[in-house]
């Protein structure tokens, strides 16, 4: 019903009303409000007009909203009722009921940080709120929080997933507060388990669409591959998130490249998120504190890419008191240490991994990785809180003839949180990003060592300006300038080798973005958050860029000038405008409706023409040649819990637009080519589809559905024949499933022992399958029409796991030193062999052509693991 | 736990009744050309074919009605006819020799009278062999590990010119029989080596003591580089992790009047051999 028929409506219940018996008081009077949300202002006016005599000045009445939640006969206990919501008073006088509000009506405000209380540990995402009200905010990446009330008495709240809830009344009638919350974490049923990292409610609360955090309680408990608690594999669970296959680099969010997905750890830039040319990723689970997925709407502090935000957080380390934790599995053993370097003042944490056995499927090399996290914070005091972490990862991969590939990320940050003011909340960080690979050719005449490196330096700024509870204003700046040199070739030894030195010229880009973003409360119901991205790209010489006939395809035959850029002269400048919006309508408490809009360039992209991406591709920025890529990402949905917040349970449309994408010519040689723009095609595409989750979050049976039915699409359709593909229509990317299925079940057996299991089906992905064949020099060569019009065979695998914990306390009752617990996986049970590509050869016994079947895993396999802590 | 089991249960048993069906691939019929002249006084061959489905297990179809010959087009003009000797294969008439910086043209006539001419073709460069000698590999014997076996493999010395790109491919003969087999495509741009001499090291190809080995080095144009290189990316590392999508390999053949798709490759190249024994 509209808000003018309700108004209708109950004036002409009023009416009728009023024309029954007289009360003796005021306060006593009946009246007839219906239940539902008023603007306060309203609903004085509309106790005038029922024939309730009330005196008040109307430009004092605070401009807020208040919940009627049922009807209520008299006056007297609707005032109360108002009150509870509104500070005023009200009193009768001769029939005449008189409302006083406070012209200050000051507002004062509770802030701080909430933390572990145990470990110090930020607690991302915990709600503080005012009990029986609609006030109360979320604690952002670093926990921090601020929450302003009327300066008066205050019953607050904070509630955490695991954790007890904080209850504390706060006095702001002298002033603000703040304040460092510590939760304690809660005692569990013994045989049951929660799988949430955020508020039961988030799913339908959470302004953002599409938003998925990683539930890390469940470290141990889901079957991962060689039981190496991996967190882009338990992304790959989620709707909408997929990858090639195994031993596949990078995933896909919601049919995009794996180049379009930020993924950040601790604000720095990661640019390759895996070890072992893909089969897990980079991070450590036992460093990491929270991880979120941003596959919908980006918020307008993000940018850079046209997907996704991956941002991993790391552990602060424990402020309070020193341990030591690690494990020991069949992929690496892990070691962690951390503690107080002052206590509840300053703390650190130090990981390190080491890959034990080599585990390359690839029996022509062998693969070796290491990793270290470190994090040190100090908090001089409640105001300020200084953050150092540290990332260095390293792979290596020797080959049978000795070509040795290391590559690995790079990062360090400095992050400064100052709360300014009364409201505002800072963080300004200093980023290096770096990412680099060398090659190392000791054989062959031209041996040869190469080398390539992408290093960032980053300058960010955020400001949250928390208004009320109502309103939340963020802005910020960004600025990173990127270094990439592309190439450089020496001889592996001068006097031997007969390599020439080659050097590919570096490029140089300042990418800066500034943004402003709303996050409004308009009512009890309607929630949106808006914002204003800007971002640019300034290219700097020196460069030499050639320009090409336009009536003719690139390349180097059809250049037509050269233009040469000094050191440090502005080759380009584009500025692009990045509009976001994101909008939840609850429809009941536990039911709400999301949508938005995210529009966001990419400056930055991945050079590689493989099917998978190679630890050894470049990256490249814009240029005259290559546009950024640009996504305009529309997202609508249904969220609904049940049965008080046990289940939860989304079904989300998307539709993303995606333009200047790159895509490459048949046979591109991208290797040391220092014009790399005459083997590309730009391209568009085109992703969409719907993504079903259904999860159980506590219980002794918990776990989650997870469905996707989608499309992903490109077209090469440019203006010469060489610069298309399938002859300028659409086609299937190599990553496009049609469905995405995936069941992941946990039980709780007892106390000590849980069991899970994972299903996974997913529609196979597309191939190209040869037209024919002709031999040529008595070898038989495949030759193909069309790309990617047939289907690999459905993929499907199940994943078992046995988590055992040991006895936690001694027979006499004292706990143990060692905490310990065991895992056993069954990595692809049935030992399915899942076909990851077709091989079109020629058997050289027979001389037929034959096509065969080739998986990456095609056997069960197991694995166990042992986990500690002291 | 009851459910929990019924679930793994039910997944197990579909799973298990499933079957793979592989694809057979696509059947159309294209004309296939292929065929070098090179610079050696010697007969030439060119061989016609046709295009099959991928899994067929027919010998090659083969076109033997066609009249073939090279035209040379300048810088005197001349044309030398090929005669059918079998098998879809034409060999010339006569011994004749590419001449560096001549250029010449295949032409077909097929038996309905169209005709396929290749792009214009020229030597840029003579292939020249500075040094023939072999390296060795030790490897555990694979019966006995403590044994080590050694095998030698050529290594190849060339002096690359400066003053243009190029491109070489190495055929190898292990006594009197060429190793063929795309795993054997030898090939090496001078990218890397630009007017250095290179101890080419062909460590894929072993011999054992006594073997001879004959090495054919063969200057290439950019453009039968760029054929070749996709022809070995085609057939060795499609459909692993680090392929490229298929593409369709341009040759440089082509119909007068139709536009349908000519497969294969005719090109003119410049050789150079040397043999060794290995002791």
């Amino acid at each position: 019903m509209s808000g003018k028929f309700k108004l209708l409506f109950i004036l002409f219940f009023t009416y009728i009303s009023l024309s029954g018996l007289a009360q003796d008081s005021s306060l006593q009077k009946s009246i007839s409000i219906s239940p539902g949300e008023y603007q306060l202002s309203d609903l004085f006016i509309e106790l005038r007009r029922q024939g309730i005599p009330l005196a008040f000045s109307e430009n004092l009445i605070p401009k807020t909203n208040c919940v009627v939640d049922r009807s209520y006969s008299s006056l007297d206990e609707f005032l109360k009722l108002l009150q509870s919501q509104e500070r005023f008073e009200f009193s009768e006088k001769d029939g005449l009921i008189v409302l006083r509000f406070n012209a200050n009506n000051q507002i004062n405000t509770i802030r701080g940080f909430v933390r572990d209380k145990s470990t110090g540990e930020a607690l991302i995402g915990a709600v503080v709120y005012k009990p029986g009200t609609i006030q109360g905010v979320v604690t952002n990446n670093y926990g921090y929080f601020s929450f302003s009330l009327t300066a008066e008495q205050h019953p607050v709240h904070v509630s955490f997933v695991g954790f007890k809830t904080y209850q504390k009344t706060y006095d702001l009638s002298n002033g603000g507060v703040i304040e460092i919350i510590e939760l304690e974490e809660s005692i569990s049923k013994l045989d049951e388990i929660t799988i949430s990292s955020v508020e039961p409610d988030f799913n339908v609360t959470s302004l953002i669409p599409g938003i998925n955090t990683l539930d890390l309680n469940t470290e141990g408990v889901i079957p991962y591959f060689l039981g190496e608690v991996d967190i882009l594999q338990g992304a790959t669970y989620l709707p909408g998130i997929n990858t090639l296959g195994e031993d596949a680099n990078g995933i896909h969010v919601r049919g995009g490249a794996s180049d379009q997905n930020l993924i950040l750890l601790d604000e720095a830039t990661i640019y390759n998120p895996n070890h072992l040319s893909g089969l897990i990723s980079i991070f450590n689970p036992h460093a990491i504190n929270h991880v979120e997925i941003m596959k919908g709407f980006i918020p307008a502090w993000h940018g850079g890419r046209a997907s996704s935000v991956i941002s991993v957080t790391q552990k602060d380390g424990d402020d309070k008191q020193f341990h030591m934790s690690g494990s020991i599995g069949l992929v690496s053993a892990k070691l962690i240490a951390e503690g107080p370097l002052k206590k509840n003042k300053s703390s650190f944490i130090f990981s390190g991994r080491q890959s034990i056995f080599d585990i390359s499927p690839n029996n022509a090399s062998s693969s070796r990785f290491q990793d270290i996290n470190t994090k040190v914070n100090w908090k001089p005091n409640k105001k300020n809180t200084i953050h150092l972490a540290g990332y260095w990862g390293n792979d290596r991969n020797v080959n049978v003839l000795d070509t040795k590939t290391q590559w690995g990320n790079r990062n360090l940050s400095l992050r400064w949180n100052h709360l300014f003011g009364k409201k505002v909340f800072s963080n300004v960080s200093a980023i290096l990003s770096e990412y680099n690979y060398k090659i190392t050719q000791p054989r062959e005449a031209a041996s040869f060592i190469g080398q390539s490196k992408i290093l960032d330096y980053t300058l960010k700024s955020d400001f949250s300006y928390i208004l009320n509870p109502q309103n939340e204003i963020r802005m910020g700046a960004t600025s990173i300038l990127h270094i990439l040199r592309p190439g450089s070739r020496v001889p592996f030894d001068v006097e031997t080798s007969s390599s020439n030195p080659i050097e590919l010229d570096s490029e140089h880009g300042l990418e800066s973005a500034f943004y402003m973003s709303h996050q409004l409360k308009v009512s009890r119901k309607l929630e949106l958050q808006y914002g204003l991205r800007f971002s640019n790209l300034v290219t700097f010489g020196a460069d030499t860029t050639l320009l090409y006939d336009e009536n003719s395809p690139k390349s180097i035959s059809s250049v037509v000038d050269t233009l040469i850029f000094e050191k440090g002269s502005v080759i380009q400048s584009d500025w692009r405008a990045e509009p976001r919006i994101s909008l939840n309508y609850k429809i009941t408490p536990s039911s709400s409706v999301k949508m938005s809009y995210t529009r966001s360039n990419q400056y930055l992209h991945l050079i590689s023409n493989t099917i998978t991406p190679s630890p050894t591709d470049i990256w490249k920025l814009s240029d005259q040649h290559i546009r950024p890529t640009s996504s305009d990402h529309y997202s609508l949905g249904y969220y609904q819990n049940f049965s008080k917040n046990t289940y939860e349970a989304y079904i989300d449309f998307y539709y993303k637009d995606i333009s200047n994408l790159i895509s490459y010519k048949d046979g591109a040689q991208l290797l040391f080519n220092k014009n790399p723009e005459t083997e590309l095609l730009s391209a568009s595409g085109r992703n969409y589809g719907l993504e079903v989750y259904l999860k159980k979050n506590e219980g002794k049976i918990t776990g989650w559905l997870s469905y996707t039915l989608s499309r992903s699409e490109q077209r090469a359709d440019g203006q010469f024949e060489e610069e298309q593909i399938n002859n300028g229509r659409y086609f299937p990317t190599n990553n496009d499933r049609q469905h995405d299925f995936t069941f992941t079940g946990i039980y709780q057996l007892n106390r000590r022992m849980s069991t899970s299991m994972v299903f996974n089906y997913q529609s196979g992905r597309p191939y190209s399958l040869p037209l024919g064949k002709y031999t040529f020099e008595g070898n038989a060569v495949p030759y193909f029409g069309m790309r990617n019009q047939q289907r690999l065979p459905d993929y499907h695998r199940l994943d078992w796991s046995l988590k055992f914990e040991g006895r936690p306390n001694k027979r006499n009752g004292d706990p143990k030193l060692i905490q310990d617990y065991w895992t056993f996986v069954l990595y692809n049970v049935y030992g399915r062999d899942n076909v990851y590509s077709y091989l079109f050869q020629q058997n050289e016994a027979t001389g037929f052509t034959e096509i065969i079947p080739n998986s990456i895993f095609n056997s069960i396999i197991p694995a166990v693991t042992y986990n500690f802590k002291f | 736990m009851k459910k929990f089991g019924s679930i793994v249960f039910t997944v197990l048993l579909i799973a298990g009744c499933e079957s793979l069906d592989l694809p057979e691939g696509g059947s159309s019929q294209l004309v296939v050309v292929e065929g070098w002249l090179t610079d050696q006084l010697e007969t030439h061959h060119v061989s016609l074919s046709l295009s099959s489905s991928f899994t067929s297990k027919e010998d090659k179809p083969v076109i033997d009605n066609a009249n073939v010959f090279v035209l040379r087009l300048t810088p005197t003009s001349n044309a030398y006819p090929y005669d059918h000797i079998g098998g879809g294969v034409y060999e010339s008439k006569e011994p004749f020799a590419a001449e560096i910086n001549a250029t010449y043209q295949l032409i077909v006539e097929l038996e309905d009278g169209t005709l396929i001419r290749s792009n214009i073709q020229s030597i840029n460069d003579l292939s020249q062999i500075d040094s023939l000698y072999t390296g060795t590999i030790e490897r555990e014997n694979e019966e006995d590990p403590d044994i080590l076996d050694t095998y030698y493999y050529p290594i190849v010395t060339t002096s690359d010119s400066p003053i243009q790109d190029n491109y070489y491919r190495w055929t190898i003969s292990r006594n009197d029989t060429l190793l063929i087999g795309t795993k054997n495509l030898e090939i090496l741009s001078d990218q890397f080596f630009d007017g250095n001499t290179i101890n080419h090291e062909l460590t894929g190809f072993e011999f054992d003591l006594d073997d001879f080995m004959m090495i054919e080095q063969q200057q290439l144009s950019s453009e039968v580089f760029n054929f070749l290189q996709l022809v070995k990316e085609q057939t060795t590392l499609l459909g692993t992790v680090n392929s490229t999508s298929p593409a369709s390999i341009e040759g440089n053949l082509s119909f007068s009047n139709k536009d349908e798709t000519i497969l294969g490759y005719w090109g003119v190249i410049s050789i150079d051999r040397d043999t060794l024994t290995v002791r």
